[in-house]
C-alpha cells in the first residue's frame, strides 16, 4: 500500500502533536512493509530525504515578513499546490491529511487522479464555520477525530460519520531513563511557549503558590516558540512576555527555560520531572500527556477535551476544571492549579505511581494506534467508498477511555 | 585574511543549517545570523590551518561548522544559549560570562580562541579579558573577536533619535534568541580602542574589518512594509557603507615577548641605560653633569658614553657613574647596537654631547616606557647657538611634534623587545643610516604590533652646529648629502610617516619646496625665454630674506656669502634626495 502524508510542518523543524503523529504512524507504517511518503515543507533547501524507510520530500517554503503580517495563509496555499503536483506523480493508494494540510481542493483533486483520503480532525474550529474552515472533509472517505467530544462535535456540523482515533505514543522511545529528584520536584511544561491557548500564564499565576509551598521545587519551561510564521510572540502572549506574573523573585529565579531541546532529549526530561502540566483548553488530544505518562511521569491537565479523557485514572495525574479561555485567567483556576500541581508532586512521590503512569499510557500505545491506522486505511483502499459506519474509539475497544 | 575563502563554506554552513535537528524558531535564527558564521569560518580558516579552538557563547551553528571542517572545538557556554545535542560533549565549562571569565585556567592550550559579543557585554574590562584568555593560547595562537561596534548604524540612529544604545540592565526583556546568546551590552567602543585594549593585553591586532552579522529580517518574523522596507534599507546602506556595519570583526595574535607586557605591574622601577654618543670630552662631562642631576634614582639608571678611541676621557667627578666605552666612531650603527646589546638597564635611552635633557628626562622616559609601550621619542628644540638657517633636513632639523621621526637624540627604547625586532641596524640596503636608524627601529617596533609613543615632555634641547666638533671643514656636505639620501628610502620603507614628515607629502621641508620652486621657475624661464616664471623664486627669496640682507649695500658682501651657502647646501641635498629618489623608486625633493 502507497500511503501519503502530506502536512506542511514535520520533524524536526516543527515538534507539535501532529508532527510527532505523523513520523510515528510512518515509521509504524513503513515498518509494516508499505510505501509511506511524508510530503512536507521545510525552510531550507528543498529535497528528497529517507527518515529511515520513510521518505520525506520537503517542498520548498514561502517564508517572507511581509506575507506573514499581509497574507499568513499564503504558504499553507503554495504548499497544497507543490504537495498536490508531488501526489499527482507519486499517485499514492491513500492520502492522510491532517485539519491544517491545507489541501482545500482535496475532494476535486481527488475524483480527479483517484487517489482516495482520509481526513483527521486535529483542532477545534468555530462552530458554524466548518464548511470554511475545512471544506476537504467532504470528500474523505473517512473522517476521524481525536476525542469523543471532536467527533461529536464533526458528526453534527458535518452530518457525517466520524470515528475516533487517537495519536500513538511509542512506547520504546518514552520510557523513564532517568533518576527523578524527589526532593527537588521538576515541574515540567512542554508545550509552545507561544500558543496562549496552552495555558502558559494560568501556570505562572499558580508558581506563586507552589513556590510557596514547595520552595525547592523548579518550573522547567522546555517548549518551543510558536510554529514558525503561526504563533509569534507579536502581542506580548507568550509565556516569556508574561513572566512578572510570578512576583516573588526568588520564585522567578526557580524557572528555566530550557529550549525545544533535542527529539532524543525529551524522555530524559519527562523522566526527571515529577510532574508534566499542560493547563490547555480547546486541546484536542494532548500527546505530552501520554509521553509524559509513558516515561512514568504523572501529569496536570485539563478535565476537558484530549487530556481529560486520557486522565481518567486518579492514580496517573490530576485535572482541572479548564474549559474556556476565561479558565486560563482566573485566580480561582491559578489556585486549583496549583493544588493540582502540588498533588501532581506528591502524587509522584508514591512508588507505584512511575508503574501505573507507563501501563496506563500503554492503551495509546503505537502498536495498537498503528495497527488501527493500518486497518483504516486498507478499508478505505479495499473499499473505494465512504466508510458509512462509525469506529469505536481505541479506548472504547480497549477499555480504557471511554466515550 | 578576512574576506577570503579556501572552501565553499557558505555551501558548509548551509548544508550543516538544512539538516540541523532544530525546530524551525531556531532554523530561522540561525538563518539569519548565518552570515557572521560564514565570515567567522573563513576568517578562522585563514588564521589557522588545524588545531584546537575555544569558542566562548557560540551559537549552534559555528561549533558544527568548524567540527565538521576538522578543527577540534571546546565551548565555554553560557546560560540561555542553544547548542545541539552533538555538541555538548563539547563544553568544558558553563556558567555565566562573569563566572567563566573571572577565573579561566591558566594553562596555554588553545591555538585559536573565538570571542562573538563578548567584550562588549562580559562584566569585566575588556584588556583584563584579553590578558586572561590570551595566557590560554599557545605560542603564535590567536584569538578571532567580534563585537558590535560603536559606529554602527543602529548605534548612529539611536543617537539622532535620543535613545541611549546601551540599555539599561535592570530593563527585563522577553525576548529570546536562539542564535547568539541573547546578551546585553554593557559597553560601546571602536575599533581604535579595541586596538588599545589589545595591546595593553599584550597582544596585537593582524587584521579588522567591518561586517554583516545578520540578514536584514528572521524570514518569519511578520512585518509591516514599512518596517521592512526600513529595515531592506538598513541593510542595503550596510553593504554600501561597511563603517555602518554591525559587527567588526578582528584577527588577534599574541606578541612575541607577552612576559615583559606585564613589566606595569612591577613596584620596582625599571633600571635605564643612558647611551650618550660624544666626541669632545668638555662637553660629554657637561653631558655627564646633567644625567647626574636627574630627579631619577641613581642607582636605577647607569651611562654608557661612546666616544672615540683616540678621544681621552678622565673617569673622574661625574664620569664617575659612567662607563666608557671607546669605539671607531660613535655615531656608527655598529656602536650603537653594541651599546644597546651591551646595556644593563630593561629600558635604553639615547642622548649624545650636544643634547641637554631635562633633569626629568629619564624620569618621563622611563614612565611612558610601560605595558606595550615600547619606544618613546619626544620633542627637540634647537638652542641658540645652533645654524639654524641650514636646518632641513630630519635629523637636523627641530623636531616640535609627532613627525613619526625618533631623533637618534631623544629616543628611550625597551631592550628586549628592540633586541627581538633585530635591534640597531642599517634602515636601507643602500644607506648608513646614520640618522634615521631610531626612527626605523621604532617603526619595525610599530609593525611588530607595539605601541610607540611621541610624548611632547621627554623634551631635548641640541645644538645643532654648523660644522661637527671633531670633524673636517667639508665634513658636513657628505653628511649633509647621506642625509638627504636616506630620506626617500625611509618614506618608501614606512610609507605612514609620508604625510606627517614631509611637506605635502612629498618635499623634505618647506625650504626645499621652496628652493625646487625656484628651480623650475628659473629653469623655465631660461628654456622658454619667458623672464616672468622667475617670480616663482620669490617665494625662496622671502623666507631666507633674514639671511638675505642686500640692503643697506655695506650687508651685500654677508648677503651674497649666504646666498652662495645656501644655494650650496640646497644643491647638496637636491643632489642627495635625487639619488636617494632613484634608489628607492620613491620620489623626495
Amino acid at each position: 500500500m502507497k500511503v501519503a502524508f502530506p502536512y506542511p510542518g514535520y520533524w524536526p523543524y516543527v515538534r507539535r502533536g501532529i508532527e510527532r503523529c505523523t513520523h510515528d504512524l510512518a515509521t509504524f507504517l513503513a515498518g509494516r512493509g508499505h510505501e509511506v511518503h511524508v510530503i512536507t515543507s521545510t525552510p531550507g533547501r528543498p529535497r528528497t530525504e529517507w527518515d529511515g524507510k520513510v521518505k520525506v520530500t520537503y517542498l520548498r517554503q514561502v517564508n517572507h515578513p511581509l506575507l506573514f503580517k499581509y497574507a499568513a495563509l499564503f504558504r499553507l496555499a503554495v504548499f497544497a499546490l507543490d504537495a498536490c503536483r508531488v501526489m499527482k506523480a507519486e499517485r499514492p493508494d491513500v492520502a492522510h491529511l491532517w485539519a491544517f494540510s491545507g489541501i482545500r481542493m482535496a475532494p476535486i483533486w481527488s475524483r480527479a487522479f483517484h487517489v482516495p483520503y482520509v481526513f483527521q480532525m486535529s483542532v477545534y474550529w468555530p462552530r458554524g464555520l466548518g464548511d470554511q474552515w475545512f471544506p476537504e472533509i467532504r470528500g474523505a472517505r473517512q473522517a476521524i477525530a481525536l476525542n469523543s467530544h471532536m467527533a461529536d462535535a464533526v458528526e453534527d456540523e458535518f452530518q457525517m460519520p466520524c470515528m475516533v482515533m487517537t495519536p500513538p505514543v511509542d512506547m520504546r522511545t518514552f520510557g523513564p531513563c532517568a533518576e527523578r529528584d524527589l526532593d527537588n520536584p521538576i515541574v515540567l511544561y512542554p508545550a509552545d511557549l507561544a500558543d496562549p491557548r496552552k495555558g502558559g500564564s494560568l501556570l505562572l499565576r499558580a508558581w506563586n503558590r507552589v513556590y510557596r509551598e514547595c520552595p525547592s521545587a523548579r518550573l522547567v519551561l522546555a517548549g518551543s516558540l510558536g510554529v514558525a510564521g503561526w504563533l509569534q510572540d507579536q502581542a506580548g502572549q507568550s509565556v516569556l512576555s508574561k513572566l512578572d506574573l510570578v512576583t516573588d523573585p526568588r520564585a522567578r529565579a526557580a524557572i528555566e527555560l530550557r529550549g525545544p531541546g533535542a527529539v532524543s532529549s525529551l524522555p530524559a526530561w519527562y523522566s526527571r520531572a515529577s510532574v508534566t502540566v499542560l493547563p490547555s483548553v480547546d486541546e484536542a488530544f494532548g500527546m505530552v500527556v501520554t509521553e509524559s505518562l509513558a516515561c512514568g511521569t504523572p501529569v496536570v491537565a485539563s478535565a476537558h477535551g484530549g487530556p481529560g479523557e486520557i486522565l481518567t485514572h486518579p492514580g496517573v495525574g490530576v485535572t482541572v476544571d479548564l474549559r474556556t479561555a476565561a479558565d486560563l485567567t482566573s485566580g480561582k483556576r491559578a489556585s486549583e492549579l496549583a493544588e493540582a500541581i502540588l498533588r501532581g508532586i506528591e502524587l509522584s512521590r508514591e512508588t507505584t505511581t512511575a508503574a501505573r503512569c507507563r501501563e496506563w499510557a500503554s492503551q495509546w500505545g503505537l502498536d495498537r494506534v498503528g495497527l488501527e491506522e493500518e486497518g483504516l486505511l486498507q478499508d478505505v483502499v479495499a473499499g473505494g467508498g465512504s466508510i458509512s459506519h462509525r469506529l469505536p474509539s481505541l479506548s472504547e475497544r480497549y477499555g480504557g477511555v471511554g466515550r | 585574511m578576512i574576506g577570503t575563502t579556501r572552501v565553499d563554506d557558505a555551501g558548509l554552513v548551509g548544508d550543516l543549517l538544512d539538516h540541523l535537528p532544530v525546530t524551525d524558531r531556531v532554523f530561522h535564527d540561525l538563518r539569519h545570523t548565518q552570515p557572521l558564521v560564514e565570515t567567522l569560518v573563513r576568517t578562522i580558516q585563514g588564521a589557522l590551518e588545524t588545531g584546537r579552538i575555544l569558542i566562548v557563547a557560540p551559537n549552534a551553528l559555528l561549533p558544527l561548522a568548524l567540527k565538521r571542517l576538522g578543527y577540534r572545538v571546546d565551548i565555554w557556554q553560557v546560560p540561555d544559549a542553544s547548542l545541539t545535542e552533538e555538541l555538548e560533549e563539547h563544553v568544558t565549562r558553563a556558567g555565566t560570562l562573569a563566572d567563566l571569565l573571572a577565573n579561566p585556567p591558566n594553562e596555554p592550550e588553545y591555538d585559536l580562541i573565538v570571542l562573538p559579543y563578548v567584550l562588549e557585554t562580559a562584566p569585566h574590562e575588556p584588556p583584563e579579558v584579553l590578558e586572561r584568555l590570551r595566557r590560554l593560547l599557545v605560542m603564535g595562537g590567536r584569538l578571532v573577536v567580534v563585537f558590535r561596534h560603536a559606529g554602527a548604524l543602529e548605534h548612529r540612529l539611536m543617537a539622532l533619535t535620543g535613545q541611549p544604545p546601551v540599555v539599561d540592565p535592570a530593563i527585563r526583556s522577553s525576548a529570546v534568541s536562539y542564535s547568539w546568546p541573547l546578551t546585553r551590552p554593557v559597553r560601546l567602543f571602536g575599533r581604535d580602542e579595541f586596538r588599545v585594549w589589545c595591546r595593553r593585553g599584550g597582544l596585537r591586532v593582524l587584521h579588522q574589518a567591518f561586517v554583516i552579522d545578520a540578514r536584514p529580517a528572521v524570514a518569519t518574523n511578520a512585518m509591516s512594509l514599512p518596517a521592512w522596507l526600513a529595515a531592506e534599507a538598513a541593510y542595503a546602506a550596510k553593504w554600501r557603507v561597511p563603517a555602518l556595519r554591525s559587527a567588526s570583526i578582528a584577527v588577534v595574535e599574541t606578541l612575541g615577548n607577552p612576559a615583559s607586557t606585564q613589566d606595569d605591574t612591577l613596584t620596582e622601577l625599571p633600571r635605564v641605560t643612558v647611551v650618550l654618543r660624544g666626541c669632545d670630552p668638555s662637553r660629554i662631562g657637561a653631558a655627564l653633569v646633567r644625567l647626574g642631576a636627574q630627579t631619577y634614582p641613581r642607582q636605577r639608571f647607569d651611562v654608557v658614553v661612546l666616544h672615540p678611541s683616540d678621544v681621552k676621557i678622565e673617569p673622574q667627578g661625574p664620569s664617575a657613574f659612567a662607563s666608557l666605552v671607546p669605539c671607531r666612531n660613535p655615531e656608527d650603527l655598529e656602536a650603537a647596537n653594541a651599546a644597546l646589546i651591551a646595556a644593563t638597564g630593561s629600558i635604553v635611552a639615547f642622548t649624545d654631547e650636544l643634547s641637554e635633557v631635562t633633569r626629568s628626562w629619564v624620569e618621563v622616559g622611563a614612565r611612558e616606557i610601560q605595558g606595550a609601550t615600547v619606544a618613546v621619542g619626544g620633542p627637540v628644540s634647537v638652542s641658540a647657538e645652533s645654524a639654524t638657517p641650514f636646518l632641513v633636513m630630519p635629523g637636523a632639523r627641530q623636531l616640535e611634534k609627532d613627525e613619526g621621526w625618533f631623533s637618534t637624540s631623544n629616543a628611550f627604547f625597551r631592550k628586549d623587545v628592540a633586541l627581538e625586532a633585530g635591534g640597531i641596524r642599517p634602515p636601507a640596503a643602500d644607506t648608513r643610516g646614520a640618522s634615521s636608524w631610531a626612527t626605523d627601529l621604532a617603526h619595525r617596533l610599530a609593525d611588530s604590533g607595539y605601541t610607540t609613543r611621541f610624548d611632547p615632555s621627554l623634551e631635548v634641547s641640541r645644538l645643532f652646529p654648523f660644522i661637527q666638533p671633531g670633524k673636517g671643514r667639508r665634513s658636513w656636505m657628505i653628511e649633509e648629502f647621506e642625509r638627504a639620501r636616506e630620506l626617500p628610502g625611509t618614506v618608501r620603507k614606512w610609507p605612514a610617516m609620508r604625510k606627517q614628515l614631509l611637506a605635502h607629502g612629498l618635499f623634505a621641508s618647506r625650504r626645499t619646496m621652496y628652493f625646487d620652486l625656484m628651480l623650475a621657475g628659473l629653469a623655465g624661464a631660461a628654456l622658454r625665454r619667458r623672464p616672468a616664471l622667475a617670480v616663482l623664486a620669490v617665494p625662496f627669496v622671502l623666507s631666507n630674506r633674514r639671511f638675505l640682507p642686500f640692503w643697506p649695500a655695506s650687508l651685500l658682501k654677508p648677503a651674497g656669502r649666504n646666498l652662495r651657502g645656501l644655494l650650496v647646501r640646497h644643491s647638496i641635498w637636491f643632489a642627495g634626495l635625487a639619488v636617494g629618489s632613484v634608489k628607492a623608486r620613491r620620489v623626495v625633493l
